[in-house]
């Protein structure tokens, strides 16, 4: 018998070729050194890699155990929880209009007097010319070349909730102010306790906030977008883990396009809307059609890049804590010229909220409007802010 | 019709896999973690196998059993369990792959280098030349398309059959052998004249 092929050889030391035929070749190799020494050498060369195997220890499992679980729980609870979207976006909405209708810095007396309140709200104000977000601007807060009021005094918390919080001696722009305003070109709010952080940081916020990209994924949003995401600074330690507030999946609405492997593009149609649910368990809309590809294609789930990249950086943890950062839930509405709603987002309020539009004054409608999930929520369950409904 | 539906229902409920898969998507955390004990360390290790880092793996481990709940509706119950999750797991990881050859992110030579060089440090002396070869395997495999190297891991590091290998990936037989082969044979004459330790 002449030497088999190494095909042949590889299939008998897979045990895969047919009786008689492994008998054959068995009595081959039995006889030929050559061949003999070629399949050894295969053998130990398949051996040694599969035995070099180093498995993680079993805590890494156990914590990844319970990290899916968690998600598929929440998903899967989240569908009970639509009508609770409605109520979301009327909170939504209501710190809006409390924002378009009130005198914002007594509102901010107020809520923050009960000791609830983490939520804060801005009007920056642009020359029109510039009309864009103070990316590089909120380095220079309170410069003279600031788009922003040039006396503009970023709060403390603790400013905010003193009581003369309507007469401030430090800049004329603290809080809300419609007296002298110009034109505003954006509007943004953000947590009482990051506000600092936000305002003064790298300017990484604002970028943050109002990119259509988002972060750990190739997803961009079509048109104008519905997302959003602030950074603020949390300190996570994987032996913590259980106990850490990992955040929910971006929220993220409307209509995306995503980019495929080959360059291609999908219209993947409504994606989720979720909640930050350690805020308050809310509302999720799963309408992902299931004509996405979303089980073949990882790059159609946002949710679950988002929640694989916070993993990553759990782990990146385990040798030394290390700030990370964790996204905070922005919503943005967008209007067109017209003053129409014309995002995304505004598709999804239609469904949730009929004639939310209505209740937007027209001077804001030139505007982008950027609501933030966390905290709001929580407010607003609890009765601390007045219903849109009540607001004349 | 009616057969089908019965017989289907049949095989399901014969199959302990699928009965925890149904548990598990509903809720009940002891159904979950029963099957994810059952398979963890295999998908992680086929995820690893097939990706440059820990941490990737771990993704992929996340992803997979996530949309093997996402996607139980799916589920061709003719197939075994542990083929679709391997099945999962290999497209993921193959996405991954792809993804990350567009943004030109290929370092898992050196992630693979380094753990070729941990496990030197950690063997002692007379194995140090082995290990080394160790590591020229592990480049050699991490240089096979992911195709083939879907197929090399599944057959040499789980030690899944050829028809296994043909399920979990749903391709042919024949591709499956055409596969293995051609991956053994790039990582031979990648090895070159290094194989002689082992000849």
């Amino acid at each position: 018998m002449n030497c088999p092929d190494f095909n042949t050889l590889m299939m008998f030391l897979d045990g895969e070729l047919g009786e008689e035929r492994m008998k054959e070749v068995s009595e081959h190799v039995g006889q030929c050194s050559r061949c003999r020494n070629l399949i050894d050498s295969q053998r130990n060369l398949e051996t040694s890699w599969r035995d070099s195997f180093v498995t993680p220890e079993d805590d890494k499992f156990r914590s990844m155990e319970w990290i899916i679980y968690r998600k598929m729980n929440r998903r899967s609870r989240w569908k009970f929880f639509v009508p609770a979207a409605a109520g979301i976006v009327a909170v939504l909405l209501g710190v809006k209009l409390i924002m378009d209708n009130q005198p914002f810095k007594g509102r901010v007396t107020e809520l923050l007097r009960d000791g609830r309140t983490d939520y804060v709200s801005y009007t920056l104000r642009f020359d029109e010319e510039r009309g864009e977000l103070p990316v590089s601007g909120i380095d220079e807060f309170g410069s003279e070349e600031t788009p922003v009021d040039a006396s503009f005094n970023v709060p403390t918390e603790e400013s905010v909730q003193a009581e003369d919080i309507s007469a401030p001696t430090t800049g004329e722009a603290v809080g809300y102010s419609t007296a002298n305003a110009e034109p505003v070109d954006r509007q943004f709010a953000v947590l009482a306790d990051t506000v600092e952080e936000y305002l003064r940081g790298s300017g990484s916020a604002a970028a943050e906030t109002y990119p259509h990209t988002v972060a750990g994924g190739e997803l961009s949003a079509g048109g104008s977008g519905g997302i959003g995401a602030a950074a603020s600074s949390g300190y996570i330690n994987e032996e913590e883990c259980e106990e850490a507030e990992i955040p929910e999946e971006i929220m993220f609405s409307g209509a995306f396009e995503c980019s495929g492997p080959e360059g291609q593009t999908d219209d993947i149609g409504d994606i989720t809307l979720s909640l930050d649910s350690d805020t308050a368990e809310l509302a999720v809309i799963e309408t992902v059609p299931s004509s996405t590809g979303i089980f073949n294609d990882t790059e159609n789930n946002m949710a679950v890049s988002q929640s694989c990249d916070y993993y990553s950086r759990l782990h990146e943890t385990s040798d030394h804590d290390m700030n990370t950062t964790r996204a905070d839930i922005y919503v943005e509405l967008v209007f067109d010229e017209g003053g129409q709603p014309d995002s995304s987002t505004a598709l999804l309020l239609d469904t949730l909220f009929a004639g939310w539009s209505d209740y937007i004054p027209i001077e804001y409608r030139d505007t982008v409007i950027i609501v933030p999930m966390s905290g709001v929520s929580e407010l607003f369950l609890e009765g601390c802010i007045v219903p849109a409904e009540t607001i004349e | 019709m009616l057969l089908g539906v019965l017989l289907s229902m049949a095989g399901e409920d014969e199959n302990p896999d699928i009965q925890l898969l149904r548990k598990a998507k509903n809720g009940d955390r002891d159904a979950f973690g029963e099957l994810f004990r059952k398979y963890e360390k295999r998908v992680f290790r086929v995820a690893r196998r097939m990706c440059g880092s820990d941490d990737e793996a771990w993704d992929i481990t996340q992803d997979a059993f996530i949309r093997a709940m996402q996607a139980m509706d799916r589920y061709d119950t003719q197939y075994r369990f542990f083929t679709w999750i391997y099945r999962i797991t290999t497209n993921l990881a193959i996405n991954y792959a792809k993804k990350k050859m567009r943004r030109h992110e290929v370092h898992f030579e050196e992630a693979y280098s380094a753990e070729g060089q941990q496990v030197i440090e950690d063997n002692v002396a007379d194995r140090a030349a082995g290990e080394q070869l160790l590591g020229a395997v592990s480049k050699a495999v991490n240089k096979l398309t992911p195709a083939l190297k879907a197929v090399f891991v599944l057959r040499i590091d789980q030690q899944l059959s050829y028809s296994e290998i043909a399920e979990s990936l749903d391709i042919a037989l024949g591709t499956v052998m055409s596969r293995l082969n051609r991956a053994r044979t790039k990582i031979r004459e990648e090895l070159g004249s290094m194989l002689g330790e082992w000849e």
